[in-house]
């Protein structure tokens, strides 16, 4: 919206998809591009749509409408457990579906696509699928150490703080060596010096990695100081796109925090927060 | 370049968890490798019998455990293909038909009858899976249940390789003219045929373990548990669902049709209705009692159901209302029952979880003996088997 | 013609004896969304006591029968209270399993209290023979057993409808979070829904041991048929149960009767296993049911 050269071609281009539940638009006519190589955030009050558009772009959800392209290719083309061969990686918001498995065990689930031996060459296992094990152990040990997990490695994500399981699973989705990162609000319920680290760590991915991010967040502040361009939704509509500063300022983003009348019953806390954070820029 | 890990915390300095490194884990299997020897060697035909029949037991449990310890599929169904497999064995190495009723067979080679009684199981379990993994939990559970009574009415009318509801008789092990029926002297050692059978079990479980086990701790065995745990979340993740669960499927059967054919051909004989629903529920109290997702626990399940039984009835003297061979009587059923819920209730990682935890507090103890700091706790009691040996030890 | 008739009569009466197995097992569920493996062993546990009742301790049928109920519904209400409660939150699996070790409890459990084997079943039609009609027989049994199942239909259909008890559980099966919210002691629903289920299955038992002269511990088995009443039915109908239960039993009854007529192929038995082909079938085209609702799986 707001360049004026030829931009290059976007990684992922979504256009118009609208996803709806018996009667409920969850998303209406959402369109939005996003640059190899740039942070991208999504926010919106709670129910604006941005676990449902998350749920499209990892092929759980079929769209009722709408075309999206990733890299040139039709996503909507794929199923669920092909979009980590093209390279998209997706965090979870909700960390409660493996938690007996360890963290290393957990990386390496997601260095599962990178993996190739199967029942046979693994019950085998001397030879092709030892090798593998031995070279992705390693690969996953750096990538522990990276992140300052490495201590945490044998024990079982369920025993884990909260804050740590969503770093371990943030570990797991970059294993797949990903080109599209989709973060399903990575710092929630974390204090504030952790949410910081890990917006660091976000930057270095996006400087040292190169990886495209797609970012799903309430923290106001978080977002505002690292996203390249903000997509805004509120019941399922975009109601607002470009970058962190002109969000901010744009009318109808605060209207939909704070809501129709400036007069009217108090908004929610978090809400609240939001328009300090919004009000306050960064 | 060693994958070794950094800075080990206290407790993996202390005592590793592969039960083949610790000293007392390696004291353990001596001694149980000892007690196996000795009953080899003195126990007797009733003795060796109860360990025969387990050790069947124990890689029907172990298949079972593939599918629904690791893979999370509930199967109520392995007597069916535990029938498959032991009637593709009598076909091709039961005695050639010599009177018009008698049921078919080919008298092939052990060697080829063996492997192809698992062989035709994984083909039925690769035929039936595409329709039956696409139901979830319960259905699953029900179809299953379904299968077994539908391999029977298969079994009672399929009686030229059957025999029909009388049953028929099966193939011993054997190469060339030495056959385990009727052994006979072997570079001047006489062993008996419960000998033989012994030996032939012990390796055919000892490699299957050692599969599984290797395939649980490479890619296709975390795949397995991830769709287990949340299929949705494994998907993302790249887990092809059903690429996961037929192969699971596939191998559990292949296990199912081996043991299926080793059960029957241990008395010789088998009917239809060896491969009823009782028999099932025994195999999935077992990998419940034992431990889900566990080698080691699927063998200690399999000696919970099959062999603690028979054993207390052998030492009591006294004989419950049993069909003998590999039934356990009433009594015992109730017991098992009991385990279940009890284990479920208390103790869902099975015997291998309660070891699990008795093993950390053994090593908190150890390590407050030894002085300093007591170990941290590394892994929750409901970890798995400790077949898995840990990552950087390789 | 009148043949036929005889069937379709024999097969509503076996019908009904699902439909109350499948009643009570889509009772639970809708209460609890828990699946009941030792539904068919309520039906074994009713029919023993009912028989041990009249037989050995020598009481009238119907004090008898009351006996047999008040004891299964102790038991469902004892396994509900202390085992199943703790297993809230628990894996389906897991549940199904525990269930499944409560079957075997009280299948050996029977076997070992009563070893002889068979029974003779408690019954009040000793000396009532039945209707003639036309050339075809009304048992009195059957014609008890249907009789009887609509009245328990019509009894729950009045208990859902219009008691305060009824309405909580429709409330609890349709959200359990909401119910909590209004003050709805799901405690009690989740004790209610495994005692009626206890009690129809008692009910059921006792008439299934009445269809033979003598009866044993495999009667339990015969109940497993109520499993593709239920799928048929869908899991969480009510009514479904009712029709799912009595399509099986005519599906049995008439596949039995006419199966080596026009499809000797099929070899002997074949009627055990239709009601299973029937299930697989409709299992192939809907995997939820006929009238199940779809899961969603959290990511």
């Amino acid at each position: 919206m707001s360049a004026t050269q030829a931009e290059p071609h976007p990684l992922l281009s979504v256009t118009d998809v609208t996803v709806r539940f018996a009667g409920l638009t969850a998303l209406g006519d959402v369109s939005f591009d996003v640059r190899a190589g740039e942070l991208f955030a999504v926010i919106g009050p709670n129910g604006a749509g941005k676990t449902s558009l998350f749920n499209v772009l990892s092929r759980v959800y079929q769209p009722a409408s709408g075309r999206i392209t990733f890299d040139g290719r039709d996503l909507l083309r794929l199923k669920t457990h092909q979009i980590a061969a093209v390279g998209i990686a997706r965090t979870f918001q909700n960390l409660g579906q493996f938690p007996h498995t360890t963290v290393l065990d957990y990386l390496l689930l997601g260095r599962h696509i990178r993996m190739r031996s199967g029942i046979v060459l693994g019950g085998v296992y001397l030879g092709p699928a030892r090798a593998e094990e031995r070279e992705n152990r390693a690969y996953c040990q750096r990538l522990l150490e990276l992140l300052d997990l490495a201590r945490y490695r044998d024990q079982p994500l369920g025993s884990l703080p909260f804050g740590l399981q969503k770093r371990a699973d943030l570990a797991r989705a970059l294993a797949a060596q990903p080109r599209l990162l989709l973060l399903d609000e990575p710092v929630a319920g974390m204090g504030l010096d952790e949410s910081q680290d890990l917006a660091a760590v976000l930057l270095d991915i996006k400087e040292q990695l190169g990886i495209t991010q797609i970012l799903v967040e309430h923290d106001m502040a978080m977002v505002m100081g690292i996203a390249d361009h903000v997509l805004v939704l509120d019941f399922g509509r975009v109601i607002a796109r470009g970058a962190p500063a002109e969000v901010q300022a744009n009318p109808d983003v605060i209207k939909a925090y704070l809501g129709d009348d400036a007069g009217s019953a108090a908004p929610e806390s978090a809400r609240q927060s939001d328009i300090a954070a919004i009000d306050a820029g960064s | 370049m060693s994958a070794s890990a950094p800075v080990a915390t206290p407790a993996q300095a202390a005592a590793p968890r592969g039960s083949l490194r610790s000293t007392r884990g390696r004291a353990l299997i001596l001694a149980g490798l000892i007690m196996l020897g000795l009953v080899f060697l003195f126990g007797g035909d009733t003795w060796l019998s109860v360990l025969d029949y387990t050790l069947v037991a124990a890689i029907a449990t172990l298949g079972l455990n593939v599918l629904t310890g690791y893979a999370g599929q509930i199967s109520l169904g392995i007597t069916f293909f535990m029938g498959v497999g032991a009637y593709t064995a009598a076909w091709l190495g039961g005695d050639p038909p010599v009177l018009k009723g008698d049921p078919a067979g080919l008298g092939l080679s052990f060697l080829i009858w063996l492997p192809a009684a698992g062989i035709v199981a994984a083909l039925a379990g690769a035929l039936i899976g595409p329709t039956a993994l696409r139901l979830k939990g319960f259905y699953l559970g029900i179809v299953s249940l379904a299968l077994v009574f539908i391999g029977y009415y298969l079994f009672l009318n399929v009686r030229g390789i059957t025999g029909g509801a009388q049953g028929r008789s099966f193939p011993a092990p054997g190469f060339g003219s030495f056959s385990f029926a009727s052994p006979v002297p072997v570079f001047g050692v006489q062993l008996t045929s419960n000998q033989l059978y012994f030996l032939l079990l012990l390796v055919v479980l000892a490699v299957s373990s050692v599969f599984v086990g290797n395939v649980m701790r490479s890619r296709a065995g975390r795949a397995m548990r991830a769709v287990r745990d949340n299929e949705a979340g494994a998907a993302i993740m790249g887990v092809n669902l059903f690429e996961v669960k037929m192969g699971a499927f596939i191998l559990s059967s292949f296990l199912a049709g081996v043991a299926g054919a080793l059960l029957a051909s241990y008395p010789g004989f088998a009917a239809p209705n060896t491969w009823n629903l009782v028999l099932s529920i025994q195999f999935v109290a077992a990998i419940l009692i034992g431990g889900v997702a566990s080698v080691w626990g699927s063998i200690l399940g399999a000696v919970f159901v099959f062999a603690l039984p028979q054993v207390l009835e052998t030492l009591s003297q006294t004989q419950s209302a049993s069909s003998g061979g590999i039934a356990s009587g009433d009594l015992n059923a109730i017991i098992y029952g009991a385990l279940i819920i009890a284990f479920l209730l208390f103790e869902p990682a099975g015997m291998i979880g309660l070891i699990r935890r008795g093993q950390m507090l053994l090593r908190r103890f150890d390590d407050r003996r030894k002085g300093g700091q007591p170990a941290r706790v590394v892994a929750s009691s409901e970890s798995e088997s400790q077949l898995d040996v840990e990552s950087s030890k390789l | 013609m009148a043949n036929f008739i005889q069937l379709v009569f024999a097969g509503l009466s076996l019908g009904c004896i699902y439909a109350l197995v499948a009643l009570g097992f889509t009772i639970i569920f809708k209460a609890s969304e828990v699946i009941n493996f030792a539904q068919g062993e309520f039906l074994l546990v009713g029919a023993f006591i009912a028989s041990a009742g009249v037989f050995d301790w020598h009481l009238n049928f119907f004090v008898a029968v009351l006996l047999a109920i008040v004891v299964t519904v102790l038991i469902a209400l004892a396994f509900e209270r202390f085992a199943l409660r703790r297993m809230i939150g628990r894996p389906v699996f897991s549940i199904v399993m525990i269930t499944i070790g409560l079957d075997v409890i009280l299948l050996h459990g029977v076997i070992v209290k009563w070893p002889q084997g068979n029974r003779s079943p408690a019954t009040p039609f000793q000396f009532v023979s039945g209707i003639d009609i036309g050339g075809v027989h009304f048992g009195a049994t059957d014609l008890a057993t249907i009789a009887v199942t609509f009245a328990v239909c019509a009894i729950l259909y009045v208990f859902f409808r219009y008691t305060r008890y009824g309405l909580a559980m429709r409330a609890t099966a349709l959200d359990q979070e909401a119910a909590l919210a209004i003050g709805i002691n799901i405690r009690t629903v989740y004790a209610l829904a495994w005692g009626i289920a206890a009690a129809i299955a008692t009910i059921g038992g006792v008439f299934l041991a009445m269809n033979q002269p003598t009866f044993d511990a495999t009667l339990g088995g015969i109940a497993l048929a109520a499993f593709p009443a239920i799928i048929l039915g869908g899991l969480d109908s009510i009514p479904g149960a009712v029709v799912g239960g009595i399509v099986i039993g005519l599906t049995e009854v008439l596949t039995q009767a006419y199966q080596s007529s026009f499809a000797g192929f099929l070899g002997t038995n074949f009627y055990t296993i239709a009601p299973y082909l029937l299930m697989i079938l409709i299992l192939l085209v809907r995997p939820y049911g006929l009238f199940g609702t779809r899961k969603v799986e959290r990511v």
